[in-house]
């Protein structure tokens, strides 16, 4: 072999060295899959949607939730000293739609322990809070019988439906002197035995007692949420050991979460009771509406659309889902998600506070609207976002010199 | 490691092996002397081609890629700026063929257009000619010449590839919105791949192969190539097309054939031709002042290091057009002529004499079976008495069952790591036809013959498919059933056992003069293993019967013929549900079943109708032929989820978090239905389907002194049709019993789905000396269409997909045989599925080795399958519910790989004992290659180097077989590692996890006399406690410990319990 030859192998050997440390070493990557969001930094939609939505939404509703509670405290030294508590109950009442309509916004985005399993960190603390459609107001008057709430291991020997805001709904806006269960459920005799004033001084009792661990809870969750290393900064920034493996994994937390508008807002709070899904005792079923007792149904809706146009658009500088369409050629598809959301929102304006059920009965093509307008947004998600993330480009056959 | 192979490997590239093989078959028809020229192949040029590969493969492998141009980067670009100047446009109503002529012909022409235009630049600008001279200083031209370019002008031709390719994908995506699909061929643009593997290797070659006059002005022949290397330089700068050439003037036809000089003499830019170093570096001391030329050398290397990548590789691969089922390799015997044995024992050899001319199906593949193929024979099936395929198929390695009721009623078999849900990934058959209840339009099977009344099991495993289709992904199992009787012979068996077990099974028939006739009934029936909270049985009943009526005209000369009749009829009631347990209830009691499951009811009832014909001539020709019709009707009422919740699967793996603690009472009986929202929905998916068609193979033989092969041929015209009607009720969980609430049906489902198939086979085995080599291929035509009766669209769709393979099989000595091979496999795209759907292909590839010495057998064999696009199911047993039924899923890239191993030794006792011992161990690997999302949970979220999901990564069994005088014992070990829930990597998450398991299972058989034998099989002897799945709700138990004694009857034979099958081996 020539000294040319030689030369060459070894510079061969060399380089075959070189690769196999790099290789063996996992200095290198393997060559990327190619991604439409390539060169999109996904760091500020993240932030954003950490900081600007999640965390400032759950210390909002803290705040609130512990305005409710102070209400109810109120409202029940009201009853315990025998005065008129009508005042009392309305600011009650007041602070429960606040806290509400808070939560509303907030549980749009259920991420990390918010989230039901199996979602990436999820415990289902959202169903501590809230856990409706998932009520039970039998079950809360039985438990007033027997004052169960009193107990101190309430929150842990009770299931979920039988606190939370959905519980206090029923306490506060409900036939507060009337019991829900039938006779088979609750000796007639056993509540009548309470007396009005006793059933209203339990159910202000019993509603101080939810609203506390309403209060508590809300409080882990926004600690644990926006703590050092907590889980709103492993989903800003995320990393293998964390919750969310890289970027990609966190945006993609984001949109399954963000299909509550579909599973939640189109299908079980507007369309079971306009009949379109799974309505069973009728054409429509008005008894399926969320917030039945307060009348909130079309409120909560409204909020829901609220929060969701604000993490489409964007807000407070940090970028919003459209802005990653427009990176991968979707900007139309940006604007006509917005202007979807924009109609849903306008036509859950024009019901306003009216009573749902009353809306349904005499004008259902207002909350019909509301559903279509959904629907399309749902669609585009569902549908064209796939096809642009999805743009692909077939392989050229081999030529000379390439 | 693979990507150092990847010049082989990948279709995109000049060097892919089957345009290796092209050139060197048609070096070999004209220019044999060039071929295997020694001179040309070890030139030092030829070795520096060699040298520049090699680093090109080690600089990707190492992922030293620091940049490119990305032709998805150019076509976003270009989908973004159309957006935005010119809006969205209206999709155009254009057929989809005459949209794919267009697609197809823009990429074509704008690369060839483009290469001609940088090819002639880096020609006539001085600087540029620095770089490409590296190419023309090549002294010989081989195939590796094609890598002989320096890395800064391999940049230049990837960034031409990535703008020209990104810039007309973009443009065809903003026009048709992502709905055009350009012709491709194994991921590559359809047409240059035609061109390449054709006559792209003779460019760089010494084989002068011209087109004529004419024809060389419309295509640049190899010979016009040859010229541009050797010649001036300035011509013939086209690719494949001339008319560049011509329309600019550069165009030189090759004329007579003469030798040319190669390389650039002493032309002064020519660096030293054969110092690598030279080679990478001189160029860049040509372009800059000397100081600067190492740093600019490495960092332009750097930058450019990429350019060795080539194009990108698209995105997700491309939907394969004319992908089709590999199918090339036919099996190959094994050194001794015999089937190959499974773990449990020796096979033994055909028994009785026969006269009768094997109709359709029923004569065995595997007396000529080698390579990846394996049969559970007679004797296995018989000392065992499986009713489950399951249990079946442990011993066969490559083979993966997964249970869900225990019994096998609805077997999930996946091969190789191919997804085994509802078995719809491998082609089943019974006696060689079809026998999914619609193999093309819904080849879940949600039906099983018993296999207690199958004399045989076939498995074809990767290549042998060729024969077989549509599902060729991981191979094919054949079910083979009793033949007619030569003479008067008959059987019973009886059998009682646990959970009140019985079974009846008998069978009798006799031929004649003329033909034969012959009649088997089964019935099993069980109350059941499983506990049901609100009691009530679990079991099933299950009923077949199979008629077989056979005409032969006695001896016809050298031409003989046969026809036979097939009728069966089987029905099975069966109380079976999807809803399995919380991990805490599994282990406080696996066979547990919570109240809300206690509606569960699965009937069905099967008929078929098959005729075939044969003709033999002499042993040289054979022809066969059948037709048949299958028709099912199956309603299958169970608990499918709650009205609301976040939904049962949810609710069972964590049973405790939230509301799911409400559900779960509920589902258990333990608390009341308080809300519709937690209403239960018992649903009843009621189906029928039809299976019909017609299918013919000839087979001729032929040899002469040193050369024999055999050339089959065969072609299938096949229909089927499902009928969906699926509806769900509304039930209250009442004081621990289901009651109705509406007493309505609520329809969900009622549509059609039609599939009509024309599918030919040709594949030939080419035999000389030790070496056989099998080439084949299939062609599969699919029509699909769906009909809906609730509003959705009806869809059409037609396919046509083409599947080449390739094996060899080399048997140096008697006793040791070398095979591989490689096959195309695919999977189809069900009716009516989304447009963004892609059949599932896949490339695959085994290579092994046999041994087989005086009743010593061991093979080893190792498989790859590189999945272009995985694809599933989303059905009711994966978890899918409502709306989301039957639909498919892509899954993106996946690599499956994996070895099988198989050890057997028989021996000869004195005084006619025999022991039999086997081994089988199968180890399977599997990564995705990319991430994604599925709506499908049995991918859920996905993340690029997870495993797949219910694939064991080992698996084995031992077993040992004892003949004595009397009788016979058996004892078979199947262990399993642990599996995945969901795909993922590292360590399985407990709630993920389906635990490793061993069962050992025992059979014995005594012979009270020459007709009568008792025999007893337990079944998990040791109780062991087995979870088979956490699909689709909840954790499912296998079957415990299990008990049968049983007598069997034989009416002719000289052992019980080895059923004669003379027309039916």
């Amino acid at each position: 072999m020539d000294s040319a030859a030689g030369r060459s192998w070894l510079l061969v050997a060399a380089i075959a060295l070189i690769a196999v440390t790099l290789r063996a070493s996992g200095c290198t990557e393997p060559e990327p899959v190619p991604d439409p969001l390539e060169g999109y930094d996904l760091g500020p939609f993240l932030t954003g949607v950490a900081d600007v939505h999640v965390d400032a939404g759950y210390a909002a509703f803290r705040d609130a939730a512990v305005s409710l509670e102070g209400e109810l405290t109120s409202w029940l030294e009201t009853l315990q000293d025998g005065g008129d508590d009508a005042a009392r109950l309305e600011s009650a009442r007041i602070a429960w739609r606040a806290a509400f309509m808070l939560w509303q916004q907030t549980e749009v985005l259920q991420l990390g322990p918010a989230a039901a399993p199996p979602s990436v960190g999820g415990e289902a603390i959202r169903d501590e809070i809230y856990s409706w459609p998932t009520v039970n107001d039998c079950l809360v008057d039985q438990g007033l019988v027997d004052q169960r709430y009193a107990d101190a291991d309430f929150f842990e020997a009770n299931l979920v439906n039988a606190y939370g805001l959905d519980a206090i709904e029923w306490l506060l806006f409900g036939t507060l002197t009337e019991t829900f269960c039938p006779s088979q459920a609750i000796e007639p005799s056993d509540w009548d035995a309470l007396g009005d004033d006793g059933v209203l001084l339990r159910r202000a009792e019993y509603a101080l007692v939810a609203a506390t661990g309403i209060v508590d809870v809300a409080a882990v969750l926004h600690t644990d949420w926006g703590i050092d290393g907590g889980v709103g900064d492993q989903l800003a920034s995320p990393t293998e050991d964390g919750l969310w493996a890289s970027d990609r994994a966190a945006l993609q937390g984001v949109f399954a979460a963000l299909f509550y508008l579909e599973t939640s807002v189109k299908d079980r709070k507007l369309g079971r009771p306009l009949g379109l899904l799974d309505c069973t005792t009728g054409d429509t079923c008005p008894e399926d509406f969320e917030g039945p007792w307060a009348g909130s149904a079309v409120s909560a809706v409204r909020a829901n659309l609220t929060q969701i146009r604000t993490i489409a658009a964007g807000a407070n500088d940090a970028p919003g889902i459209v802005d990653l369409l427009a990176h991968v050629g979707g900007q139309a598809l940006g604007d006509d998600l917005l202007a979807a959301l924009d109609e849903a929102i306008a036509a859950a304006d024009a019901v306003g506070d009216a009573d749902p059920a009353t809306v349904l009965a005499d004008s259902p093509q207002d909350l019909l609207a509301i559903h279509d307008a959904i629907k399309r947004a749902t669609d585009l998600l569902k549908g064209e976002v796939a096809i642009v993330l999805a743009l692909t480009v077939p392989a050229e056959s081999a030529g000379d010199n390439d | 490691m693979i990507e150092l192979f990847e010049p082989l490997l990948d279709p995109a590239r000049r060097t892919w092996w089957p345009a290796l093989l092209c050139a060197a078959v048609i070096a070999a028809l004209l220019a044999p002397d060039k071929l295997f020229d020694r001179k040309i192949w070890l030139h030092r040029s030829a070795i520096l081609d060699y040298q520049l590969l090699l680093v090109r493969q080690l600089v990707r492998w190492a992922g030293l890629v620091p940049w490119s141009l990305s032709a998805l980067a150019v076509a976003a670009l270009v989908v973004r700026s159309m957006d935005a100047t010119l809006g969205i446009p209206a999709l155009p109503d254009w057929p989809a063929w005459a949209v794919t002529i267009a697609y197809t012909g823009a990429l074509f022409l704008a690369s060839d257009l483009s290469r001609y235009v940088v090819h002639r630049v880096v020609h006539e600008v001085p600087m540029l000619w620095e770089l490409h001279q590296v190419h023309h200083s090549a002294e010989v031209l081989t195939p590796a010449t094609f890598y002989r370019v320096h890395p800064i002008e391999a940049f230049l031709f990837a960034t031409r590839g990535a703008l020209v390719t990104g810039a007309v994908a973009g443009a065809f995506f903003w026009g048709f919105r992502g709905t055009a699909e350009p012709w491709q061929l194994f991921g590559v643009s359809a047409v240059g791949l035609v061109f390449g593997v054709t006559f792209g290797n003779l460019r760089h070659s010494h084989v002068w192969v011209g087109f004529g006059p004419l024809l060389e002005r419309c295509f640049i022949s190899p010979a016009q190539h040859q010229l541009h290397h050797a010649e001036g330089h300035d011509t013939n700068y086209g690719a494949y097309l001339a008319i560049w050439d011509r329309l600019f003037g550069s165009l030189q036809l090759s004329g007579p054939r003469r030798e040319l000089d190669f390389g650039l003499g002493d032309m002064p830019s020519n660096h030293r031709p054969d110092d690598l170093l030279s080679v990478l570096i001189g160029p860049i001391r040509g372009l800059v002042p000397r100081r600067a030329a190492m740093g600019t050398a490495l960092l332009l290397l750097l930058v450019s290091g990429v350019a060795v990548a080539d194009d990108d590789p698209p995105a997700e691969e491309p939907e394969a057009d004319d992908d089709e089922d590999d199918d090339d390799e036919e099996p190959t015997p094994n050194p001794e002529g015999e089937p190959v044995p499974t773990g449990g024992g020796a096979s033994s050899p055909p028994s009785g004499v026969t006269e009768s001319l094997e109709v359709y199906g029923e004569r065995p593949r595997l007396p000529r079976v080698g390579g990846s193929a394996h049969k559970v024979e007679e004797e296995a099936l018989e000392q065992f008495e499986h009713n489950d395929i399951g249990a079946v198929l442990a011993p066969v390695p490559g083979v993966y069952v997964r249970d869900e009721d225990g019994y096998g009623l609805r077997p999930n078999i996946g091969l190789r790591g191919a997804s085994s849900d509802r078995s719809s990934k491998v082609t089943l058959t019974e006696d060689g036809v079809l026998l999914a209840p619609a193999p093309y339009a819904a080849p879940a099977a949600y039906y099983f013959p018993l296999t207690t009344r199958m004399v045989g099991v076939e498995v074809f495993k990767g290549p042998a498919a060729i024969q077989f289709g549509p599902n060729t992904i991981g191979g094919a199992v054949n079910l083979q059933t009793r033949g007619v009787p030569d003479r008067l012979a008959g059987g019973l068996d009886v059998a009682v056992g646990m959970d009140r077990t019985v079974k009846i099974h008998g069978w009798g028939g006799t031929s004649w003069g003329w033909g034969g006739a012959m009649l088997e009934a089964v019935h099993l029936t069980t109350d059941g293993f499983k506990e049901l909270d609100s009691g009530g049985s679990t079991g099933f009943d299950k009923s077949e019967l199979m008629f077989k009526f056979r005409v032969q005209p006695p001896l016809q000369g050298p031409v003989q013929t046969a026809w036979q009749l097939k009728l069966g009829y089987a029905t099975e009631r069966s109380r079976e549900t999807y809803l399995g347990l919380t991990d805490a209830d599994f282990e406080a009691n696996p066979t547990r079943r919570y109240a809300a499951s206690e509606r569960g009811l699965m009937s069905w009832n099967r008929t078929q109708a098959e005729l075939a014909w044969t003709l033999r001539a002499g042993e040289a020709f054979e022809v066969r032929a059948v037709g048949y019709y299958h028709w099912l009707d199956r309603s299958w009422t169970k608990f499918n989820d709650f009205s609301g919740g976040a939904g049962a699967a949810t609710v069972l793996a964590d049973p405790t978090a939230g509301t799911n603690a409400i559900y779960y009472g509920i589902l258990a009986g333990e608390l009341d239905t308080s809300s519709t929202d937690e209403e239960l929905l018992i649903g009843t998916n009621a189906r029928r389907y039809h299976s019909f068609g017609g299918a013919a193979d000839a087979r001729w033989n032929h040899r002469t002194e040193k050369v024999r092969h055999e050339l089959s041929f065969g072609v299938r015209l096949h229909a089927d049709r499902v009928r969906r009607d699926h509806s769900h009720e509304r039930f209250a969980m009442i004081g621990g019993a289901l009651t109705e609430t509406d007493g309505t049906e609520h329809v969900d489902v009622a549509n059609d789905s039609f599939a009509t198939a024309f599918a030919a086979h040709l594949h030939e085995d080419l035999g000389f000396g030790p070496v056989r080599l099998l080439p084949g291929l299939r062609l599969e035509v699919i029509h699909t269409a769906t009909t809906d009766d609730l509003g959705e669209p009806d869809t059409s769709e037609d396919r046509a997909v083409l599947l080449p393979g390739f094996g060899v099989h080399v048997q140096p000595t008697p006793w040791l045989s070398v095979l591989g091979g490689v096959h195309r496999g695919f999977s189809p795209v069900a009716p009516g599925q989304a447009e963004d759907v892609k059949p599932e292909s896949s490339w695959n590839y085994e290579g092994g080795a046999r041994v087989s010495y005086r009743g010593f057998h061991v093979e080893a064999i190792g498989f790859f399958n590189d999945y272009s696009n995985l694809s599933g199911t989303c059905t009711g047993s994966v978890g899918c519910t409502g709306a989301e039924i039957d639909t498919q899923v892509n899954a993106g890239r996946v690599h499956v790989w994996g070895a099988e191993a198989t050890l057997g030794q028989g021996i000869r006792l004195p005084e006619q004992l025999r022991l039999d011992l086997g081994l089988t161990y199968t180890y399977t690997g599997s990564r995705f290659k990319t991430g994604f999302v599925s709506p499908s949970p049995q991918f859920g979220s996905v993340t690029v180097g997870d495993r797949l999901p219910y694939v064991p990564e080992h698996r084995g069994t031992a077993s040992v077989g004892f003949d004595f005088v009397i009788g016979s014992f058996g004892a078979n070990l199947t262990a399993r590692s642990a599996m995945r829930d969901l795909p993922g990597q590292g360590t399985i998450e407990a709630g993920k996890r389906i635990p490793e398991s061993f069962v050992l299972d025992l059979a014995v058989d005594v012979r009270i006399s020459r007709n009568v034998a008792l025999y007893s099989t337990v079944s998990n002897v040791t109780n062991s406690r087995v979870m088979v799945s956490r699909r689709p709700l909840g954790a499912r138990s296998g079957r415990p410990l299990h008990v049968m004694v049983g007598v069997k009857l034989n009416g002719r034979g000289d052992r019980p319990g080895i059923v004669e099958t003379a027309a039916g081996r």
